[in-house]
């Protein structure tokens, strides 16, 4: 999206051709500063030995329009530093309330496939400058598609059920590119007092570009192509589970995670991600800590791959380790930081992210973050 | 000179205790129709839009300040991380806020509104439900 199309849209707003639509105009961004404490390793996307005011940065507006009898409209575009600024619609959907209580969207809209998905960006609204991405991995958190969104309450306890239906195509920052289809999803969330549970279950078909094609190309050569189609994700299936706690009685905060995932027989494999999270307040200070373990393990077997009697054959298996190697993970990550709010639409945030690393060895974060609503 | 301090003192220690008596002075109206009998919990499941059945309508700063702590049992700061949460994720919208004399005439005409203002404001033409 380009920032013609993005004065295009500002545009169109003032000159709503519904006189009727109340336009409303809100927004969300964190300034982020980061630092690694070891230059030679990435954590959560930084890698510079000096302070990166970049990576981490963002900024997002929202529109809302009441259309009125139960039709609203949503855009939201979001700038981030780490895609140059280049901004990006995250959503543009239509709403429609068929009773109280009962909604539908349709369009491009958040998949909330984890606990804090639905304000993943809203950094105001939580404790962290951002959730652990070592827990929060997804290559998606959105979707083209159709979604149905249920609350109702039994005694005191508030209930959300909804449903996703829906597709997307991303590429991530190293160029790996993922074309999600298919895409199923619920959620149902309990409110009970200061309690919030929530679980979700996710599936869809997965086709991944994950620039492994000359050696899913080579084992295809060998009697052993399974490998080759293991190596490859071609429409497989993906299926995930999500549970979830949050206790906040604005006092202590309490959050726990855990999400598992299987991709079976292929590169991507099994995710059994999960974090536990604590916070106080002390005045308008909230200081917190996280603990948390990312565990990952390939679905590609090597076990029935004869050693030492075909050289090729050996090469591509060392390969094949190393990539393997790569995306085998049970690494632990702890976060402690404070949050002040010093004003009304605005928080000051800093952290300290211990990250250990796939060879074992541990690297350091800082980060220092100025977000805000408004 | 003397004298000068006393009053002076005393002058500051008025307005102290008038500020401290404004600030404690909130009230929550509603319409001259409606005859729902809505206790501290119910009006706080309204303004923490939990529920929908009325429309909400605050004033901003002081009085509002001391409804969000004492009756949605959050700082400002929180309420506004509350429905900060909520609006980004198309959750419903927060309250509306206006000055007094707005919110007073929105609960005068509106059989469903329900509204938080400075007690002193109040007028014949709505309900109290109740001060703190």
């Amino acid at each position: 999206m380009q920032l013609n199309s993005f004065s295009g849209l500002a545009a169109g707003l003032a000159l709503s051709f519904n006189a009727m639509a109340d336009i409303q105009l809100s927004g969300f961004g964190t300034l982020a500063a980061g630092l690694p404490t070891d230059s030679d390793t990435e954590v959560r996307n930084y890698s510079d030995s000096e302070v990166d005011f970049k990576t981490g940065s963002f900024l997002a507006l929202q529109a809302y329009a009441d259309l009125g009898d139960g039709l609203s409209a949503t855009a939201q575009i979001r700038a981030r530093g780490i895609e140059d600024w280049d901004p990006q619609f995250t959503w543009a959907y239509l709403s429609y309330e068929v009773q109280e209580n009962w909604r539908v969207q349709v369009g491009r809209q958040r998949i909330p496939i984890y606990l804090y998905s639905d304000y993943l960006d809203v950094s105001y609204a939580y404790h962290w400058i951002a959730p652990p991405t070592e827990v929060y991995q997804s290559f998606f958190d959105s979707i083209d598609g159709i979604s149905s969104i249920h609350d109702f309450s039994v005694g005191d306890a508030l209930i959300n059920m909804r449903v996703y239906y829906g597709q997307e195509n991303t590429e991530a920052p190293d160029g790996n590119t993922f074309d999600v289809d298919k895409v199923f999803s619920t959620v149902a969330s309990v409110n009970y007092g200061w309690w919030t549970f929530r679980t979700t279950y996710v599936q869809f078909d997965l086709s991944a570009d994950l620039g492994l094609a000359p050696l899913v190309g080579a084992w295809q050569q060998t009697p052993f192509g399974y490998v080759g189609s293991d190596l490859d994700i071609q429409d497989d299936k993906v299926d995930g589970v999500e549970v979830g706690v949050i206790y906040d009685d604005q006092n202590w905060l309490f959050v726990a995670e855990y999400i598992p995932a299987s991709l079976d027989n292929t590169l991507i494999g099994d995710f059994e991600p999960w974090f536990v999270s604590a916070g106080k307040r002390f005045g308008s200070v909230l200081v917190h800590g996280t603990y948390g373990r990312d565990k990952a393990e390939t679905g590609v077997d090597l076990s029935a791959i004869p050693r030492g009697i075909d050289p090729t054959l050996d090469q591509l298996t060392a390969t094949t380790e190393q990539v393997i190697a790569g995306r085998t993970r049970n690494s632990s990550f702890y976060t402690i930081g404070a949050r002040w709010d010093f004003h009304d639409s605005a928080a000051l945030k800093a952290e300290y992210t211990n990250s250990e690393q796939t060879d074992g060895s541990d690297a350091g974060l800082i980060q220092v973050a100025l977000v805000t609503v408004f | 000179m003397k004298l000068k301090q006393t009053i002076k003192y005393s002058l500051i220690t008025f307005t102290l205790l008038s500020s401290v008596s404004a600030f404690a002075e909130v009230a929550v109206v509603v319409n001259s129709g409606n005859s729902a009998a809505l206790s501290q919990d119910d009006v706080s499941k309204v303004f923490l839009g939990k529920n929908k059945s009325l429309t909400p309508v605050m004033t901003q700063g002081g009085p509002a300040d001391e409804f969000i702590e004492k009756v949605l049992a959050r700082s400002p700061s929180q309420y506004k991380a509350y429905w900060a949460k909520l609006a980004f994720t198309g959750g419903g919208r927060p309250p509306k806020t206006d000055n007094a004399a707005s919110v007073l005439s929105e609960v005068a005409s509106n059989p469903d509104a329900i509204g938080v203002v400075d007690s002193g404001a109040v007028n014949g033409d709505v309900k109290v439900l109740f001060t703190l």
